[in-house]
């Protein structure tokens, strides 16, 4: 026995090389089935778009629905299919998998046709498609091996968590107290912290408490923000959708050459199931001026009759009237003689910029269809006289649109009786393109085509979707960051509680137990922390739409500020930030789950 | 006695040891190659000198720690080839651990502290609640079910650490100088308490002590010096 032993049966600090009982053995089983299951998910939305989709006739939408869940349904039983085979969690091996799955899913893209086929034309996101959905998979499988772990890692199932929800709750010391409190900061942030600050006082002010309590509301401000944005960009989408769908029709059939059989093609149309108008237009550009003033223009002949059927223009008049089209008799005049001018409406924007108002003369000059003169042909004139004034929300077709009566347009650009088109209205405005495509089909094609609305405003829509993720994305790195206070939070407690977990293993407590309280922990962080974020945000949601906040209509041409409470948006938001949340969780639960029983006693 | 010397070996450790590494101090031999034998229903005391080893022996022999050389053997079972699952479960199935300062969960009542070691074995909460307070009658502390350890005294809590350790009436109790932390009147009382409920339930007990005079009252006695055992000195 050497006198230096004496501190040594309670080392303080000891640095031990931790003989190796559980080696770290990458599992090539594990890995296989793990990268088999990846590319399975990856590969599903085109076999979902494939099959269910292009040969059975589903709605997209549904197809990619499906697609997507089974693919997320695949990524989690993979997860807990290495679990199972390797009985541990297997992050190397899933990792390995997603490197795998990534570059099969870049090998596949990397075909022109294969690209195009999912809309991944330019390169870059060609390569990024595939990390990104490998990632989500991956993540998601990691979701399904740690939760296979904590649940099967015992030899046979064990679902229950009795006494870990017990001692969870312990760490945690979310006492009915503090839950009343944080339910009252629902109420508005101001009142609810007064009343939290006030049922804390008498409390044990531990720092975990403190920890804990700012934890929760890290998530529960991060959910909020997402919300509320979310559901405000909603709202400019739902506009904007409203304004362009309501001038503009869902679809619109178009002719190579002279459309003159236009009135069987409408025949045609109209008995496609799923379309529920049709009307003829015209559609050139012209100049309009008056008195002195002068602005380009496009000029629409419209059938007043149908019209209404298509588009919201006949409620969209906010002077004179549409009808008066039809018989420019009634348009009323400065002075006593019955008008004589055929009629025309143009938007606020257009009346405005050319101070004109219902009654005054109005005369439309096209540089085409004239005859030709000395110096060439010569632009054509024709007199109309305002009829009416539309107002359609959206600033372009304020300020460009004319509509005249479908006869006068075709004599004035001298089409005899063809048209440009025809315009749809149709039952579902996301199906427009299936609905287009069968009117075609029942057109027998060619020299017909059609266009929906979202190749129309391609440009447009597919910004604000951009947008909107871009949104989403930058938003969510609020929870992310909350989520790492969760994350610093479980690690501290895990520090804090190492005797106990020590105690909790000398009575036979399993490492995947341990980790199940740790999870639990963070995930009642997580989920009390969301609960109150979306609870905070569909309140300032809905008091932005009760109390409207005023924008200047001539810059944003709305208003208010539009919000759409969108539940299944709110749902998403909360599913994401539990997600993460339980993501947070992984590595100090894990780290508890692995402590070594002996660690938390030798220090006393 | 000798009945219990015939019947096969309860725990048994061969070539046991257990090295650290201390920074700067290199390697520090714990264990050196230890043997040790305890049949069924024998009650030791393990003296020794402070710093002698005798609480890494008993964690080591708990499953604990892992030793860094030899082998602990269950009923002549290898305990070190299980993973840690199946350890975990010898834990909860076979040992009862009771250490020098109470260890009870801070934030829980005497009977929740009770009844953690059944809950962790997922009986039933019921049964559980009832087993746990017929022990913690048995202990004396009938009347203290819903205090904190902290509203207890240091000899109602290191009972209620021996009622813990017995609730999921092991094969094995393993305590750590239980009356370490107490008066020399308290500490005998405990200790008493401990040797009575052993007799009763007849657990194997393996108890380390460095006071003498309590050593006594234990049939066998076992000293440890310079990381082995020295049977019997001092009997």
């Amino acid at each position: 026995m050497q006198p230096s032993l004496e501190p040594q049966e309670r080392p303080g600090r000891v640095a031990e090389a931790p003989p190796p009982r559980q080696p770290l053995v990458f599992s090539l089983g594990a890995w296989l089935l793990a990268t088999a299951f990846l590319v399975g998910a990856l590969g599903l939305q085109g076999v979902a778009r494939l099959l269910l989709a292009n040969q059975l006739g589903m709605r997209a939408v549904t197809a990619d629905a499906l697609g997507t869940l089974v693919g997320v349904g695949l990524a989690l039983a993979g997860g807990a299919v290495v679990s199972a085979v390797t009985r541990r969690v297997g992050f190397w091996e899933l990792a390995a998998a997603f490197v795998l799955a990534v570059g099969a899913g870049y090998g596949f893209l990397a075909h022109e046709t294969t690209a195009a086929f999912f809309d991944l034309v330019p390169e870059g996101a060609r390569f990024l498609a595939p990390v990104f959905v490998g990632a989500g998979l991956l993540l998601l499988s990691v979701i399904g091996s740690t939760f296979a772990y904590m649940v099967g890692a015992g030899r046979k199932l064990d679902l229950a968590i009795g006494w870990e929800a017990q001692v969870a709750k312990s760490h945690l010391r979310l006492t009915r107290r503090l839950l009343w409190g944080l339910g009252l900061l629902t109420l508005g942030i101001v009142p609810g912290v007064v009343v939290l600050a006030l049922l804390l006082r008498r409390q044990r002010r531990s720092p975990t408490l403190i920890m804990t309590v700012l934890s929760i509301g890290g998530v529960a401000v991060g959910v909020m923000a997402l919300c509320v944005v979310l559901s405000v960009m909603s709202g400019f989408e739902i506009d904007l959708k409203r304004k362009i769908l309501g001038t503009n029709a869902h679809a619109v059939v178009l002719k190579y050459g002279v459309f003159e059989d236009w009135e069987d093609a409408a025949e045609v149309a109209r008995e496609t199931s799923g379309v529920l108008g049709v009307t003829p237009f015209v559609l050139q550009e012209v100049m309009v001026t008056a008195e002195n003033n002068l602005t380009g223009a496009l000029l629409k002949g419209i059938d007043p009759r149908t019209v209404g059927e298509v588009t919201e223009l006949p409620r969209e008049i906010v002077e004179g009237s549409l009808e008066n089209l039809a018989n420019p008799e009634a348009i009323p005049v400065r002075g006593e003689e019955p008008n004589r001018l055929p009629g025309i409406v143009v938007g606020r924007e257009l009346a405005r910029q050319l101070r004109i108002f219902v009654g005054d003369p109005v005369t439309v000059v096209s540089p085409l269809g004239g005859d030709l003169g000395p110096m060439g042909p010569q632009p054509k004139s024709m007199q109309f006289r305002l009829a009416g004034v539309f107002y359609s929300g959206m600033y372009e077709y304020d300020s460009k649109f004319a509509y005249v009566a479908l006869d006068r347009a075709q004599a004035f650009f001298k089409m005899g009786e063809s048209v440009s088109g025809l315009e749809l209205k149709v039952n579902d405005i996301d199906d427009a393109r299936r609905i287009s495509r069968q009117v075609l089909a029942n057109l027998e094609g060619y020299p017909y085509r059609v266009k929906d609305w979202g190749e129309m405003n391609r440009n447009l829509f597919s910004a604000l979707k951009l947008e909107k993720i871009v949104m989403a994305v930058i938003l969510a790195f609020i929870i992310l960051v909350a989520c790492f206070n969760i994350l610093s939070t479980l690690v501290m407690l895990v520090l804090e509680k190492g005797k106990e977990i020590s105690i909790l293993k000398s009575m036979g407590a399993r490492d995947n137990q341990v980790m199940k309280v740790f999870v639990l922990e963070g995930l009642a962080i997580g989920g009390i922390g969301t609960l109150v974020g979306l609870a905070l945000g569909l309140l300032l949601c809905g008091a932005i739409s009760i109390f409207p906040i005023p924008l200047d209509p001539e810059v944003y041409y709305i208003s208010h500020l539009p919000v759409k409470i969108d539940l299944v948006q709110f749902g998403l938001v909360g599913l994401a930030a539990v997600l993460l949340a339980y993501l947070a969780t992984i590595f100090p639960a894990l780290y508890a789950a692995r402590l070594r029983p002996v660690e938390g006693l030798r220090n006393d | 006695m000798i009945e219990a010397i015939r019947s096969a070996p309860l725990l048994e450790a061969r070539g046991l040891g257990k090295d650290y590494w201390l920074p700067g101090k290199g390697r520090i031999e714990v264990l050196r190659g230890l043997d040790l034998t305890i049949h069924e229903g024998e009650v030791v005391a393990l003296l020794g000198k402070s710093g002698a080893g005798k609480s890494t022996l008993l964690h080591v022999l708990g499953t604990l720690d892992e030793p860094s050389s030899g082998q602990v053997f269950f009923e002549g079972e290898p305990l070190f080839e299980r993973d840690e699952t199946e350890l975990a479960e010898f834990r909860n199935r076979t040992i009862g651990f009771v250490f020098q300062s109470h260890y009870l969960l801070p934030d829980f009542s005497a009977l929740e502290n009770t009844m953690m070691p059944l809950l962790v074995r997922r009986t039933e909460r019921r049964k559980a609640e009832r087993e746990a307070k017929e022990i913690l009658e048995r202990v004396g502390l009938g009347h203290r079910l819903d205090h904190r350890p902290g509203e207890l005294s240091g000899g109602e809590q290191q009972r209620v650490a021996l009622a813990r350790a017995l609730a999921t009436r092991p094969r094995i109790l393993l305590a750590d100088e239980p009356t370490g932390n107490l008066d020399p009147r308290t500490g005998k009382d405990v200790q008493d308490l401990l040797l009575e409920l052993n007799r009763e339930f007849g657990t194997t007990a393996l108890v380390v002590t460095h006071n003498e005079s309590l050593a006594r009252d234990f049939p066998r006695r076992l000293y440890m010096e310079g990381g082995r055992i020295v049977e019997g000195l001092g009997a």
